[in-house]
């Protein structure tokens, strides 16, 4: 749930590991969603799986939200059995679609009873984008900040008090929900974006029909020890 | 005043007490992030990990984060050190505790790793505001 005193100047965007910029092409980003841990060790486990000499591996990939304490963590997972012997473009092809996949189906779990009363988080239009550049930054370019012009603190305060705080606006896709500048455009209203081309590059994976990819675990649910915890890969 | 309305005032006053001193702390359990000092001693306390609290005041202006990541989830706490520009003291402090620093960082920051799989020291140089940032990671 992304708050007002969240926001911090664009400059740093590149730098941090948390904290919401406004960019011009995607729009707000929770940096903390854009960090790419997780596709890095879903690429790391199809990777393994590859490696393992079987003919068929399952990946697991997860995603979830734990107390401050550490104590309980909750999320959705889903598996896939992939066939051996992909190349490294079709590897990347398959985490992009199970992030997608399973990124829905946990905002989704967000705005559910009664997760929704405690926060607005479920859907807030900057999650998905973010996630999505969390996945670029990894298979493509690490800074893509040049690219996405992020602004300054105040520019971005600018729009957060005009349009209101980004958890009211939801977006249940992939596209850039963008918010022109209300000194420029008085009585502009948010309108989706189109995302950059580098973002465009690779394909999730679509072909479930041929066996080279098939889901065990369509749509998971578990609640783990956050410290330790073993679930979803059990 | 019957004896059993008696013993439900004082129940209810009994309760009211409970979460009133609970509040703070039910908060904080359910709070996204958070942004501290030193001085507000109910955060400080509860949010900050030892190796922040520990850590060398290399400026005399500081405050804290805590931010809770949801989805691809991971837990980051900061600590800011305004007008510090030196990070020497820092890496010392870090390398004294067994964190080996990393060649390569998933962001424009020197990263280091101790003994937690689960643990990502990063130390950030900013310029707006000009500042020295190192937050503790916990990816789940």
């Amino acid at each position: 749930m992304s708050k007002r005193s969240d926001i911090i100047d664009g400059t740093s965007a590149a730098r941090v590991p948390y904290g919401l910029v406004y960019t011009e092409v995607l729009g707000w980003i929770d940096l903390g969603h854009a960090q790419g841990t997780d596709i890095r060790n879903l690429l790391r486990s199809i990777d393994a799986g590859e490696s393992s000499g079987k003919e068929y591996y399952d990946v697991a990939y997860s995603q979830s939200m734990s107390d401050p304490t550490r104590t309980i963590k909750m999320g959705k997972f889903i598996t896939w059995r992939i066939k051996c012997g992909r190349s490294y473009l079709e590897r990347k092809s398959i985490a992009l679609a199970m992030m997608m996949s399973l990124a829905r189906k946990f905002e989704g779990l967000q705005s559910s009873f009664p997760i929704s009363l405690t926060t607005d988080s479920g859907f807030s239009g900057e999650d998905l984008v973010s996630d999505l550049l969390g996945f670029y930054r990894v298979v493509s370019t690490q800074n893509p900040f040049g690219m996405l012009r992020p602004v300054s603190k105040e520019e971005a305060l600018k729009r957060w008090d005009y349009y209101g705080g980004i958890g009211s606006w939801k977006n249940e896709t992939f596209q850039p929900l963008l918010f022109p500048d209300p000194e420029r455009f008085p009585n502009a209203s948010p309108r989706k974006g189109e995302l950059p081309n580098f973002m465009k590059s690779v394909r999730p994976w679509n072909d479930f029909r041929s066996g080279i990819v098939r889901i065990t675990s369509a749509n998971g649910s578990f609640i783990d020890k956050a410290k330790g915890g073993v679930l979803p890969y059990a | 005043m019957r004896k059993s309305l008696k013993l439900l005032t004082v129940l209810i006053v009994l309760v009211a007490a409970a979460l009133m001193w609970a509040w703070p702390y039910v908060k904080m359990e359910f709070a996204g992030s958070a942004h501290y000092t030193e001085q507000d001693t109910q955060e400080y306390e509860f949010y900050t990990p030892d190796l922040l609290k520990k850590m060398p005041r290399i400026s005399s202006r500081y405050d804290f984060d805590f931010t809770n990541i949801t989805g691809p989830a991971s837990h980051v706490y900061a600590v800011r050190y305004y007008d510090a520009v030196d990070a020497e003291e820092i890496d010392l402090y870090l390398d004294s505790l067994g964190y080996k620093k990393q060649e390569r960082c998933h962001i424009e920051a020197v990263c280091w790793l101790g003994t937690d799989p689960q643990e990502i020291v990063t130390v950030s140089t900013l310029e707006t505001p000009k500042s020295i940032l190192i937050s503790v990671i916990y990816n789940f």
